[in-house]
């Protein structure tokens, strides 16, 4: 498995390729417009929604831009729109302050929602579920030593590591069906520390967050940390690395090995010191103040780190939809990957009437620096 | 009743086996394919790919007639009364000198049993117009029936609708991963280095395996055996230097040929320039190059024993270089390089074990590996340690390979091979290696997959029959083994290729093939490069398979040129596409997750006349094709499961090829070609995406009715190429020739890549949107010279 420092170069890699392949492309190359003969075709419907519990019902209609229209594609307020509610019909009311269809009638989890809009364009309809939420709770945190492996590269990217914050949580997850889960991670640490003069709070963000901001076990960590050789076996038993706050998963990565829905998340706090302690200044890099660094000479007191969870239990469709999205996303109008057909729940349309619902849990640890 | 019965048996004349080497009578090449016939018996054979003959015969009175295209018929008569070994030494024929031939050997053209299958001399890959005057092997192959190229100027093989990782490329039997240079736009055989190139695109005989589409097996040269010989040529890309002679006259020869791009001794020329005139103490160095280089060495122990040893490297780097140096106590050098290459080496036996059997035993190794490093070197003599790290991302295929083959004819009648062969495969996916030196204590870090191991097996046998005058037929069996991982694949794949003459200018024949692919190579379906990557069947990723069945009818307009008409089928099974949503931007770690498995079909008819003698020779060739794949399978779904066109499905393609000889002086070449527009998938609409979040707004979605659901304008562009040559008056031996040639010579606009432009116009004042075409090489003419002693 890589790390972010390899994906990055990785990274960095195709992209100077394709920079090299475009620019001697580009030099060498010219440009003329060509005509485009096939039949454009009428615009496509789109209605969007999202279902939630607790909540009203909103619905957008709106229509396709052709790729040579200069326009953005439209929002349509002339469509008729209908919600019927575990039998019972509602019609949406348009809102021009929200360009939206709204209805007042509450959601509660488990409805079924048959959206349905009608236009000179064409009907368009799509049926879902209200999703129950996944309850999920913090079953364990524990301060872990860290000590990095011995080879070199760890030696280097983790050299400023010194601890890591185990935190477990459970997430109630119906084993009988597939479940479509995205979670958001949140997290900030802050410490005190006493200096030979005065005593100075600062918030700060756990500077792992630059490297190493959690990973998703399905084993223990504790065994990981205490046995690896190498970063490469250490982080050989992760399902996830990433930097990024909130991730897609199905209920396939959720087990452990003891079958137990419950995943781990490790945060590698990296000590505050400064490397480059300057004796003369006593602070970090450089004679001024460094806010993110603490001397040695200073008493160190104690950190506190804070992380909230939250666990998004989405529906297929809307997982589906979630996925193929950020992929069209990436993929930048498949140039730099496949083509990327986005799905849809939508009848004889465009678009996605998706539901999720949300649970949290969170917590803080306090800890001694050394 | 004994003396009837004696009289009813046919009287069994003694037979004796006549076998040897046909040559050139200067140089010594050995020459495949050449005819060897006996007009009194009326059998005949070809050599094969070392020159080696066998033909047995009645004994009796032998009019042995050896044939080969731009040399005279030698005729020898002879009685047959033992067992005789026969070599024969061809002069070429001066009026034929450079004339160009395809498709004319005995056992490719009306009178054999192989079809779809072109033989493709030298001298016609030499005198095809080209582009920047860089004679290219595989642009020629482009040029052929059924043979399709990709984006515009690559150098890739898109044969009977499949893919360029479908073709098994061969360099004297060693199978090249990698052939292009400059991002396709040359391949990485040097026209100066080949005697001989063939191009199998179906029907192939059970000794080649591997791939699914096509087979383009290519012979380098030998050396000559007696005299020294040098080709050099500069053209305005690249220059090219050949030296071949003998290194023991009669038994050793030699043969070196290498190649060169001298863009980058321009550039950095330009950079050094630029930064001595504004004063810059800091040298920088920037540039692309690429080289070839081709050795082989013969070694002819008797006539029944000889050695050959062949190498290949073959480069391309890009490189971006800083060397600052404060004064004389420091220095820093920063290097950032990507590199990629193959090399390729055999060492070969071959030895005539009974007149009748011949043995062909191999060992070859052949690696193609791709690097992208960052370096950096620090001296500092005042602080006192000296400091060096280094980050590479490397990846590759490593193949070791033992061969041993038997060529047996017993009978005219029978001309049988039997084989075996064991590889040994490494597969590097991507392994990214950190060093860093402080002085003497280093450290060093290698990430990435570990290396993937795997065993490949071969057993063949096939037999090239004559089973009466009128039909001929080749029949074989190719059995192989695959074992990666712990997980075994086998094949059995039958072929079968088969020949009716209907007169003695009339042919009809058929084929059918079966073929397992184990390796895939993974690329980008937008455009080609060098990270393309070669991985193994794994337990999820199986092997391709195909089956192709054609067709076709061979006349030969006596004295005037040979017309063939082939169709073909082509069923795929087990292919590799990319999912949808893919990005290569995170490199092909896990790449099995990447990829979907699903099939293909394509088929089509080829018409070629092609005329081979006299001054004026060329072929036309047209194509209708059909390419189709569908990924309908369970979790790998593409395109909804619908069937869509495959990337490189052209329906229409029409190439136009001509050489006219004035006389010893001047000829000129004229090809156009015609082809229908490649496939790629166009968004027609976008529209509002639904934010999980404010937050979460991308921006629009886009919606495409299928995929490749937009096709090119089509293709088409005519070349020139005139070659003026002269022999030096004091020195009659030496040649020299200068070309003149034109890439594109009306100048169409065909697109390299299409996008979509978002433009507004000043003069009414609005946007507007339209598609854009990029046209990388508009008319291009050029300049070489050349001298050959």
């Amino acid at each position: 498995m890589m790390t972010r420092h390899t994906k990055n170069f990785q990274l960095s890699s195709f992209n100077f390729q394709l920079i090299i392949v475009l620019a001697s492309t580009m030099l060498t190359s010219c440009v003329n417009d060509i005509p485009y003969d096939a039949e454009i075709g009428a615009p496509k419907l789109v209605l969007n929604a999202m279902l939630r519990a607790d909540s009203t019902l909103k619905a957008t209609v709106g229509r396709t831009a052709h790729f040579l229209d200069t326009e953005e594609p439209q929002r349509l307020s002339d469509a008729t729109v209908t919600a019927t509610i575990n039998g019972e019909d509602f019609t949406l009311v348009y809102d021009e302050a929200s360009e939206s269809y709204l209805s007042y009638y509450g959601l509660n989890a488990g409805d079924e929602v048959t959206l349905t809009a009608t236009h000179a364009l064409g009907t368009v309809s799509a049926t879902e579920h209200v999703m129950h939420p996944a309850p999920i709770a913090v079953t364990n945190t524990t301060m872990l030593p860290f000590t990095p492996p011995g080879d070199p590269l760890s030696a280097v990217l983790l050299n400023e590591v010194d601890s890591a914050l185990l935190v477990s949580i459970y997430i109630d997850d119906p084993a009988e069906e597939a479940n479509y889960y995205r979670l958001t991670i949140h997290y900030e640490g802050s410490y005190e520390v006493t200096r030979p003069d005065d005593i100075y709070t600062r918030g700060y963000h756990t500077t792992a967050e630059a490297f190493f901001p959690h990973y998703l076990f399905t084993e223990s960590s504790t065994r990981l940390l205490t046995t690896s050789e190498s970063m490469s076996q250490m982080f050989s038993g992760l399902l996830y690395m990433s930097s990024t706050n909130s991730f897609l998963f199905t209920d396939q990565n959720l087990r452990n090995a003891d079958g137990q829905p419950i995943v781990d998340f490790l945060f590698l706090l990296e000590s505050p010191a400064s490397p480059d302690y300057n004796p003369e200044s006593g602070w970090g890099e450089g004679d001024g103040w460094d806010d993110n660094y603490i001397s040695p000479a200073d008493t160190a007191s104690r950190a506190t780190y804070h992380y909230a969870f939250t666990l998004e239990r989405l529906s297929e469709d809307y997982y589906q939809y979630m996925e193929d999205a950020t992929a069209f996303a990436m993929t930048g109008g498949a140039f730099v990957g496949e083509p990327t057909p986005v799905h849809t729940n939508i009848r004889g349309g465009l678009g996605i009437v998706g539901s999720y619902n949300s649970a949290e849990c969170g917590g803080e640890k306090r800890y001694e620096l050394r | 009743m004994l003396a009837l019965l004696l009289l009813a048996l046919p009287i069994a004349a003694q037979r004796y086996t006549i076998s040897g080497y046909v040559t050139d009578a200067v140089a010594e090449e050995t020459m495949i394919g050449a005819t060897v016939y006996d007009h009194v018996s009326g059998s005949g054979t070809v050599t094969n790919a070392y020159g080696f003959y066998s033909l047995t015969l009645p004994e009796g009175k032998v009019e042995l007639t050896a044939s080969y295209v731009g040399y005279a018929p030698q005729t020898l008569p002879l009685q047959l009364t033992a067992d005789t070994v026969v070599n024969i030494a061809m002069r070429a024929h001066s009026e034929l000198e450079e004339v160009t031939i395809v498709g004319n050997r005995l056992d490719l053209g009306v009178r054999g049993s192989q079809m779809s299958a072109v033989d493709i001399p030298v001298a016609q890959i030499k005198a095809v117009p080209a582009m920047f005057g860089e004679t290219d092997v595989l642009k020629v192959l482009q040029l052929l029936p059924g043979v399709q190229s990709g984006t515009e100027g690559t150098a890739g093989l898109y044969v009977r609708g499949g893919s360029p990782d479908e073709n098994l490329m061969l360099l004297d039997g060693v199978p090249v991963y990698n052939v292009n240079h400059m991002f396709g736009f040359f391949s990485a055989f040097n026209a100066d280095a080949i005697k001989n190139v063939t191009l199998y695109k179906g029907s192939f005989p059970a000794h080649y395996a591997g791939r699914l589409s096509s087979v383009v097996d290519v012979r380098m040269k030998e050396g000559d055996m007696y005299n020294y010989h040098g080709n050099l040529h500069v053209g305005a890309v690249s220059s090219k230097l050949s030296l071949e002679g003998p290194l023991w006259k009669g038994k050793t020869s030699f043969n070196i040929s290498a190649r060169r791009t001298y863009s980058d001794l321009v550039t950095n020329a330009a950079i050094w320039y630029m930064t001595n005139i504004e004063g810059d103490d800091t040298d920088y160095g920037a540039g692309y190059y690429f080289y070839d280089l081709n050795v082989k060495v013969n070694h002819k122990f008797s006539d029944r024993d000889r050695l050959y040893l062949s190498y290949y490297s073959g480069d391309d780097e890009i490189y971006f270089s800083i060397n600052e140096a404060d004064n004389k106590d420091y220095s820093r050098d920063s290097k950032l390089g990507w590199k990629w290459g193959n090399i390729v080496t055999a060492a070969r036996w071959n030895h005539v074990i009974t007149p009748k059997m011949f043995l062909d035993a191999s060992v070859n190794y052949t690696q193609y590996r791709h690097k992208i490093g960052m370096g950096f070197d620090e001296l500092d003599k005042i602080q006192g340690k000296p400091y060096k790290a280094q980050l590479d991302m490397k990846s590759g295929i490593f193949d070791l390979t033992g061969k041993a083959e038997l060529h047996y004819s017993p009978t005219p009648q029978h001309d049988m091979r039997m084989g075996m062969a064991y590889t040994y495969h490494t597969f590097r996916p991507e392994v990214v290696s950190m060093s860093e030196k402080t002085g003497h204590d280093t450290n060093r870090q290698q990430l990435g997959q570990p290396d993937v191991l795997a065993h490949e097996t071969q057993l063949y046998a096939e037999d090239n029959m004559t089973l009466a005058d009128a039909v001929k037929l080749n029949a074989g069996l190719n059995y192989s083994t695959y074992t990666v991982g712990g997980k075994f694949y086998h094949s059995l794949e039958p072929r079968l290729s088969s020949r009716l003459l209907l007169t003695d200018h009339l042919s009809l024949k058929a084929g059918y093939a079966y073929m397992t692919q184990y390796v895939h190579m993974l690329s980008n379906s937008s455009i080609s490069l060098p990270t393309d990557l070669w991985v193994p069947s794994t337990k999820r990723i199986v092997p391709e398979h195909a089956h192709q069945v054609a067709a076709g009818a061979y006349y030969e307009l006596e004295g005037l040129c040979d017309l063939s008409v082939e169709g073909y089928y082509k069923h795929m099974n087990n292919l590799l596409e990319y999912r949808e949503g893919s990005s290569f931007m995170a490199g092909t770690a896990e790449w099995e997750d990447k990829v979907a498995m699903g099939r293909g079909w394509a088929y089509g008819l080829e018409l070629m006349a092609q005329r081979s003698i006299g001054n004026f020779t060329g072929w036309v060739a047209y194509t209708w094709a059909k390419a189709m794949r569908q990924f309908d399978r369970e979790g790998h779904i593409i395109n909804g499961g619908r069937p869509f066109h495959a990337k490189y499905d052209r329906r229409h393609d029409i190439n136009v090829t001509a050489n006219y000889r004035f006389n010893e002086r001047i000829d000129l070449s004229a090809t156009w070609v015609y082809a229908t527009g490649n496939c790629g998938t166009l968004y027609t609409h976008y529209y509002e995406n639904q934010p999980h979040t404010p937050d979460d707004y991308i921006g629009k979605l886009g919606y495409f009715p299928d995929r490749n659901n937009y096709r090119l304008e089509p293709y088409h562009r005519l070349d020139l190429s005139v070659n003026f040559h002269k022999r030096f008056r004091r020195h009659p031996r030496i040649k020299r020739t200068i070309n003149l040639s034109v890439y594109n010579a009306y100048n169409s606009m065909n697109p390299f890549m299409v996008y979509l432009y978002d433009g507004y116009d000043w003069e009414t004042d609005r946007h507007y949107k339209t598609l854009r075409k990029v046209t990388i090489f508009p008319i291009i003419p050029s300049f070489s010279y050349g001298v050959q002693f």
